[in-house]
């Protein structure tokens, strides 16, 4: 039987970088095959056929042939792209997080089709939204849930228990929560029942749009640190591009103060 | 690192083949040909060769002022008299400022930043001549910055940054415009390249 070279798929362009001349090799999630590398040729030049179509946070429909270790771009057409986050240094730092997210857990030609719906669903909120930071954590948490990293909410990790409201803590090397009992106070985080409110419903509810409740800052404090926490920890590595966005923070912050000062 | 066999025949030979494989799109194969090429070349060309990089190595500095590569600090388009003091071009690279000059169309003064902003490899705004442009913005008398950084996710993430944070009032930001390339079709064109050409559209002059 004769197989066909070349095939097409939906994907999300992650990231490229410049290669020879005017080549670009690019990370692209599929949603029929993967994550998988493949070279455009000549997409560096202003008047390739593929300039523009090929830029991260891009959705596209692409048709690549098979190569020996990547593949080859023959096609490509932008199907969804967010010029929001071309104007908006926020939106583009917090949509370049979402795709490190993406790229880090996903391993080559593993097809994950949920994860790919969910990717693009928030991307979507993010182009939109003032105010996307509970749709980011809420996307950590399925990463983590869809990539076979999901923290356990119900039951005690050392003794097995039901978990009490309020009586528990949380281990980032054990994998989700501890019954006070079992907690050791050097080893654990605290874990807030607001905070343990929103991670189950974070469990419950997939991405579609942003949540429709608000929560405290201290709530929201602890949540974003267990959760980068439990990130860190199955990575092995901090993510680069959440750096970049505590930088613009510290800017916004310190403006904020000189604003106030004048 | 022996890349290949030419360890038996001479090691000046393999020392010029193992600094030629360092140069970027440079493999072990085309390190040898390249060497085996200079080697049969006459002496003069050669020793040309070598004065040149030398010269790069121990002549070419960074200008205090645009941050790009010259030979005398300040450089020749900082120093010039005829040049527009007010409009500043502010740049990814020194090849830009090549490309630009080139093109004749810009006869004002450059900063460059020396790459662009770049979460994913870690280049943080630190990490480039933006400080640099911030003082120089203070200190001179621009009345007008053209951020030329490449219409790419990185170029515009660095646009955005110096925009945000700069601090100089009265100061007109602009950046180049976008749109379709000459010789390129529209038929290709990306939603994001299309739209803002429309929003760029210009009369046509009777």
């Amino acid at each position: 039987m004769i197989s066909s070279r070349t095939y097409t798929s939906q994907g999300l362009v992650l990231k490229y970088f410049p290669y020879k001349e005017a080549d670009l090799i690019l990370t692209v999630l599929t949603k029929q095959h993967g994550k998988l590398q493949a070279i455009a040729k000549g997409a560096r030049k202003p008047q390739s056929k593929f300039s523009g179509h090929v830029e991260p946070l891009t959705v596209v429909d692409i048709q690549l042939a098979k190569g020996k270790s990547i593949e080859t771009v023959t096609q490509v057409q932008t199907y969804k792209a967010y010029p929001s986050m071309y104007s908006d240094i926020n939106k583009l730092a917090n949509g370049i997080y979402i795709s490190e997210l993406i790229d880090q857990f996903t391993p080559d030609k593993e097809v994950n089709t949920k994860l790919f719906d969910t990717g693009i669903k928030v991307l979507d909120i993010i182009s939109t939204s003032e105010e996307p930071d509970l749709s980011i954590r809420n996307f950590e948490f399925e990463v983590l849930k869809l990539s076979g990293f999901l923290p356990e909410l119900y039951t005690c990790l050392k003794c097995g228990c039901e978990i009490i409201a309020g009586q528990h803590r949380y281990s980032v090397s054990s994998g989700g929560v501890i019954c006070i009992d079992c907690s050791d106070i050097d080893n654990t985080l605290e874990l807030s029942l607001a905070t343990m409110k929103v991670l189950r419903y974070f469990n419950r509810h997939n991405i579609t749009t942003e949540p429709a409740f608000k929560i405290k800052t201290e709530t929201y404090t602890e949540l974003k640190s267990l959760l980068i926490e439990t990130i860190i920890f199955w990575l092995e590595r901090d993510l680069k591009s959440s750096q970049f966005i505590e930088h613009l923070k510290s800017i916004q912050k310190s403006y904020q103060r000189h604003d106030c000062i004048i | 690192m022996n890349l290949n066999n030419a360890s038996n025949v001479s090691d000046s030979l393999n020392t010029l083949i193992e600094e030629l494989s360092k140069l970027p799109g440079i493999g072990p194969k085309t390190a040898q040909r390249l060497a085996y090429y200079i080697v049969r070349q006459p002496d003069y060309e050669n020793l040309q060769l070598a004065e040149a990089i030398s010269a790069v190595t121990t002549k070419i500095i960074y200008c205090e002022r645009c941050q790009n590569l010259s030979d005398y600090n300040p450089c020749f388009i900082c120093t010039n008299p005829n040049r527009n003091t007010s409009q500043l071009c502010v740049v990814e690279e020194p090849m830009d400022v090549v490309a630009i000059e080139k093109s004749n169309c810009f006869k004002g003064l450059y900063h460059v930043l020396h790459g662009s902003i770049s979460p994913l490899n870690g280049v943080g705004p630190d990490q480039l001549r933006i400080q640099q442009l911030f003082e120089r913005l203070q200190n001179e008398e621009i009345t007008e910055m053209i951020i030329a950084t490449n219409p790419t996710l990185q170029g515009e993430a660095t646009a955005l940054y110096i925009s945000n944070n700069n601090a100089k009032k009265d100061l007109v930001i602009t950046h180049l415009a976008r749109g379709l390339p000459i010789g390129g079709s529209l038929e290709y064109s990306d939603d994001i390249t299309l739209s803002r050409a429309f929003q760029g559209r210009q009369q046509i002059s009777e």
